[in-house]
């Protein structure tokens, strides 16, 4: 009796054995330290990577998705714990708060696993300066967007512009402006004036006195700053009697800009760059789609986040494995195109860690959002 | 010369908002020892109250401004006695970290309950109105600021020096111990410290909320660490000096934002605590704050 349970036993071992290693081949880790509360909780993608990952696998594309999730707290030091761990368990694609200061040593990380970072929406440009060799953004760097958005004021008739810039957010809110100031002199515009401000502000008198008191006024003001700071600043400007644009970057793209605004004529002059336009578009209803589904999605970031998934998917698909990172990451950057979840294409061939793809801009035409263009631009100011 | 008046009335809107949210911790500084760091949640539990309304379909300003000042009341007694009053003899370094930790729990409830991103709350965007006095142009809402914070600083004032509670919280910010032996109830003076603050609170959410029309669950962080500064410039535990810091730090910021070429901008803050420094330097218990003895730690 004794014996025929240990040959039991030793079948059964025999036969986890020889399973585990092809379920493995066919299944995708992904590790996501998402900042699920603390200051960044409104930037994560987590639930739309969990929607989308609970459909492909519902599909049966060949390749399983499990994603390893916790709430990093926005905190950097926690991010990298959660790395590790799930590194530790064989995470072949790791993310987390989507900083520099949280990515960058995530990547050095990951590279002794052979496990790469790919983020759904970082756009700082010092993830693409810093020699990693193990990482992939979804979206374009800053003065990508920056130098479309310039091509859309520009059309729009604006020639002066007030770059208003702040140290709070490293380059994003200090360079941006510049890169589009950049551009935006390189079609024939002017840059009249620079401006500090600080995230967080919720009085703009000064700087509004500051603008009011030149002349002529200009015809747009760029910052790049989030709800509901650009929003006020939109509202004081136009109170002092302000009539040029108000533009910006894809700080502004906030499901409450709008109402936080409040005002249809002052939302008319407003413009800003983003990642992927939402309303009436295939993003917009996979958003609606998962919200129906039961998923508490945000917004835009989890469309971004369902776009890195289906990404990963397809690259290792052509890798031909779901478990080495250097290979999928190989697979990925060979690869002509990609079909994105959010429409549209988008190719890492030319620019290895960031891709081409085009940039929305966004206007407003009576109190609803309109795309003005959608174009990925000649000129691009900083990165390679 | 018109943009030089423009700026000083731009001065004195920031500095009389500052005002405000200082006395607030001022007041309970002065009677606890305590730096409420939580301050600022009781100004978001003032702004979340708002938004509730408007969901509930109650929009109308004269319920909504009334019933978030009394919901931010509410909520600095309920912190009081729920957090603090529990560690109220416990080293002061307890207090400031029940404090923090009051106030995480409280900013990760409305993300987890209500949204972590801005929620738009137009109900008081007509307080935003220009209003033009010659060249001059001004808010209503800097005028109301400014109005208000004088009415309460001069309120308070009245309270300390004429009701029997105020001069008993006068004493006890001088001996607490004593006040409890000539009879009275401790509780009930740190209670009216906290409802007080809580006032404050409440009334500095509406300016906030009518400025910013959205609420997002770490809008407090800012006032209060401007409110500390503040303090800490006038001579904490001094509410003429919360008062007199609050509106010095309005002019510092200011000044700075329109003296400093743009060019230099990333030097904002550290010219700001690099003033604040050299005045806690010539004077270190603060414009206003009462010489405190250090003993051995003295030069």
């Amino acid at each position: 009796m004794q014996s025929r349970n240990w040959l039991l036993s030793a079948a059964a071992l025999a036969l986890c054995a020889l399973a585990t290693p092809a379920g493995a081949e066919n299944t995708l880790v992904i590790g996501l330290a998402a900042p699920l509360t603390g200051s960044y909780a409104p930037y994560n993608e987590a639930r739309g990577v969990q929607c989308e990952a609970d459909r492909i696998n519902k599909a049966n594309e060949g390749i399983t998705v499990k994603v390893l999730m916790e709430d990093s707290r926005s905190d950097p030091q926690l991010t990298l714990s959660l790395a590790q761990k799930y590194l530790d368990d064989k995470a072949v694609v790791v993310h987390g708060t989507p900083f520099p200061d949280s990515l960058i040593p995530m990547a050095k990380m990951a590279e002794g696993y052979n496990a790469l970072v790919y983020s759904a929406q970082i756009t700082q440009v010092e993830m693409h300066e810093s020699g990693l060799t193990n990482f992939l953004a979804n979206v374009v760097p800053d003065d990508v967007g920056a130098s479309a958005l310039a091509s859309a004021v520009y059309a729009k008739g604006a020639r002066s512009v007030v770059l208003m810039t702040s140290d709070s957010a490293g380059s994003w809110s200090a360079k941006t402006p510049e890169w589009f100031g950049e551009a935006f002199e390189k079609l024939g515009g002017k840059v009249v004036g620079r401006l500090n401000h600080t995230i967080g502000t919720s009085d703009w008198s000064p700087q509004v006195a500051n603008i009011q008191a030149m002349s002529p006024q200009p015809d747009a003001v760029d910052i790049c700053s989030v709800v509901p700071d650009v929003a006020i600043l939109a509202r004081q400007l136009t109170a002092a009697g302000y009539k040029g644009l108000v533009v910006g970057c894809d700080g502004f793209d906030d499901p409450s800009l709008e109402a936080t605004v409040g005002d249809n004529d002052v939302l008319s002059r407003m413009m800003f760059n983003t990642h992927a336009a939402m309303v009436g578009t295939p993003a917009g209803e996979f958003i609606e789609s998962c919200k129906a589904d039961g998923y508490k999605v945000n917004g835009i970031f989890d469309a971004l986040g369902a776009d890195m998934l289906r990404v990963l998917v397809d690259g290792a698909k052509d890798a031909g494995t779901t478990t080495d990172g250097a290979k999928i990451l190989a697979a990925i950057q060979a690869r002509d195109t990609f079909d994105l979840v959010t429409g549209g294409k988008i190719s890492f061939k030319k620019r290895l860690t960031w891709p081409e793809r085009n940039v929305p801009v966004i206007g407003f035409a009576d109190g609803k959002r309109v795309l003005v263009q959608n174009i990925f631009p000649d000129f691009i100011p900083h990165s390679k | 010369m018109d943009f030089v008046l423009q700026q000083i009335l731009n001065a004195l809107a920031f500095g009389s908002e500052y005002a405000l949210l200082a006395l607030g911790l001022a007041i309970v500084f002065s009677i606890m020892g305590l730096v409420n760091f939580a301050h600022g949640e009781i100004i978001t539990i003032g702004a979340y109250t708002m938004y509730i309304m408007i969901v509930m379909g109650l929009g109308s300003p004269l319920l909504v401004i009334p019933l978030a000042v009394l919901a931010a009341v509410l909520g600095a007694l309920a912190f009081e006695r729920v957090a603090f009053r529990p560690v109220r003899y416990a080293p002061t370094s307890t207090g400031m970290l029940t404090a923090f930790g009051v106030s995480i729990l409280v900013q990760n409830a409305f993300l987890l309950f209500i949204s972590a991103r801005p929620r738009a709350v137009s109900v008081l965007g007509g307080l935003n109105v220009t209003v033009w006095v010659g060249p001059l142009r001004l808010q209503l809402l800097q005028i109301l600021e400014l109005g208000v914070s004088l009415v309460v600083t001069l309120g308070l004032i009245l309270f300390l020096t004429r009701s029997t509670l105020g001069l008993a919280m006068r004493a006890a910010a001088r001996d607490f111990a004593m006040v409890r032996l000539v009879g009275i109830r401790a509780n009930r003076v740190i209670a009216t410290a906290f409802g007080i603050s809580g006032l404050l609170a409440g009334i500095a959410a509406v300016f906030i909320v009518a400025r910013r029309g959205s609420i997002e669950p770490d809008m407090g962080f800012m006032p209060v660490l401007k409110a500390f500064v503040a303090c800490v410039i006038g001579g904490f535990g001094s509410l003429p000096g919360a008062a007199v810091g609050g509106l010095l730090l309005g002019f510092i910021e200011v000044g700075i934002l329109v003296l400093l070429p743009q060019q230099w901008g990333g030097l904002t803050d550290a010219i700001v605590f690099a003033l604040i420094a050299l005045i806690l330097v010539t004077r270190p218990q603060g414009l206003m704050g009462r010489n405190v003895e250090l003993g051995d730690k003295e030069r």
